[in-house]
């Protein structure tokens, strides 16, 4: 078989389809031990589609890319205990898990490109904008379900990933496809045809898949030729109907 | 007289200690090479533009030689600016998170009056691993200015996924082919 073929079967495929499956399954256990186990399944899914895609990363990992599996299975974890804090201490788990997986992707710049000042009001920067995101995602999926999580996302890990590979990098563009697969073959297996009341919240499996995009986004944007308007437009294009649709909704 | 002679005498012990001279590569005139298979089809062939370093050459005490080079890895060429992009990005050489590709040397052992094997550092996408190269002395001249030149080769083999440069294996070969080819510019 070809190789770009295999890879691509093993590494976007084969991890969309187990999670497909997965959430299939567990609709029927139901809610939020389904909720959370699901996302520690998609945390597995995606860190070993990275691996069909570049290869078991060194530990510690060397370059910001080999960084993302390990981050995959991070907030795989992190879903767990964020479970059970309240909303505010829970914003701030996850500001700080953000903080620091950002951080990873932000090292080289810190080493060669800027100064303490600039990495840290950078670093702070995109930790803000990025919570903030996920805050509204979030707050739109609980008024009007998880689609209007998903298919936002999805989209633009879409769109991303046919940027991404764009400009120069197979590898972003690959893992961009593997996250927005998996968001959607969740989405499918846990909500699709589910009978009224039923459907599985997906803020778990979604607060594995968002940090991850996330990365992979910074990653793009700090060491591709990706131009800095095309970055922030795919981000305007998730905030702003989310952001339109919760004030609407207070309104 | 005394005190002229004793210098005399550190000089000339001085001198028979070391002949060692320092010679700055020349951008110019020095080649980092690449060759790699495509998909079992033929060969893919570039080069890294900037180059840089500096060659030290002790004729009495080949102990003494040195041979480190810097390319930017930013300058990759392949004849193809989509090619080159693409090399340039976190799939290749991650010119942004390592802006260089380095080869630093730690021990050089003379097999004959041409034929080096120098054993040195040579670092890649963030890792470093230990290799020993043969370096093919060509020749020393005078350049067209009048200005004192040195002249050597290396050629050798890395497998690319031992620095973490997995993309495309194994369509793409795992082995490198690499040619340096340097001139360095006697220094004062």
């Amino acid at each position: 078989m070809n190789p770009l073929l295999s890879t691509a079967l093993l590494g976007l495929a084969a991890p969309a389809l187990f999670i497909l499956l997965t959430a299939f399954g567990l609709r029927w256990w139901g809610g939020a031990r389904a909720e959370l186990g699901l996302a520690g399944w998609v945390a597995v899914a995606l860190f070993l589609g990275g691996v069909a895609l570049a290869g078991w990363p060194p530990l510690p990992p060397v370059t910001t890319t080999q960084w993302i599996g390990m981050i995959a299975l991070l907030a795989g974890v992190s879903v767990f205990p964020a479970a059970v804090l309240p909303p505010v201490g829970r914003w701030l788990f996850r500001a700080a898990l953000l903080a620091a997986f950002l951080w990873t992707a932000a090292r080289p710049k810190f080493a060669a490109a800027w100064t303490p000042g600039q990495g840290a009001l950078s670093l702070a920067a995109a930790t803000v904008l990025v919570t903030g995101l996920w805050w509204l995602l979030e707050r739109r999926s609980r008024m009007a379900g998880p689609f209007r999580f998903v298919f936002p996302l999805g989209a633009v890990m879409a769109l991303g990933a046919l940027l991404f590979f764009q400009e120069g990098s197979l590898l972003l563009a690959q893992w961009a496809g593997l996250t927005a697969l998996t968001a959607g073959a969740a989405w499918l297996g846990l909500a699709v045809g589910a009978p009224e009341g039923s459907a599985v919240p997906m803020e778990a499996p979604l607060g594995v898949v968002f940090p991850v995009y996330a990365v992979i986004a910074v990653n793009a944007l700090w060491y591709t030729d990706l131009p800095v308007s095309w970055a922030l437009a795919l981000w305007a294009g998730l905030a702003l109907p989310a952001a339109i649709g919760v004030f609407r909704a207070k309104g | 007289m005394k005190k002229l002679l004793l210098s005399a005498a550190l000089i000339l012990a001085a001198a028979t200690i070391s002949h060692a001279e320092t010679y700055a590569v020349d951008p110019v005139h020095s080649f980092f090479m690449f060759k790699v298979g495509h998909f079992g089809i033929g060969n893919v062939y570039g080069r890294f533009n900037d180059v840089s370093g500096k060659v030290v050459f002790d004729a009495a005490n080949p102990a003494n030689d040195l041979f480190d080079i810097e390319v930017k890895t930013g300058s990759v060429d392949t004849h193809n600016d989509a090619r080159d992009k693409h090399l340039r990005s976190p799939d290749f050489f991650n010119a942004q998170q390592f802006p260089t590709a380095t080869f630093a040397t730690k021990s050089v052992q003379a097999i004959d009056a041409k034929n080096f094997q120098v054993t040195g550092d040579f670092t890649l996408n963030g890792v470093t691993k230990s290799l020993t190269i043969p370096v093919t002395f060509i020749g020393t001249g005078k350049g067209p200015q009048g200005e004192a030149r040195i002249g050597g080769e290396a050629r050798f083999t890395i497998q690319r996924s031992d620095y973490g440069i997995k993309t495309f294996l194994p369509a793409i070969t795992d082995d490198v082919e690499l040619t340096i080819a340097i001139e360095g510019i006697l220094q004062p």
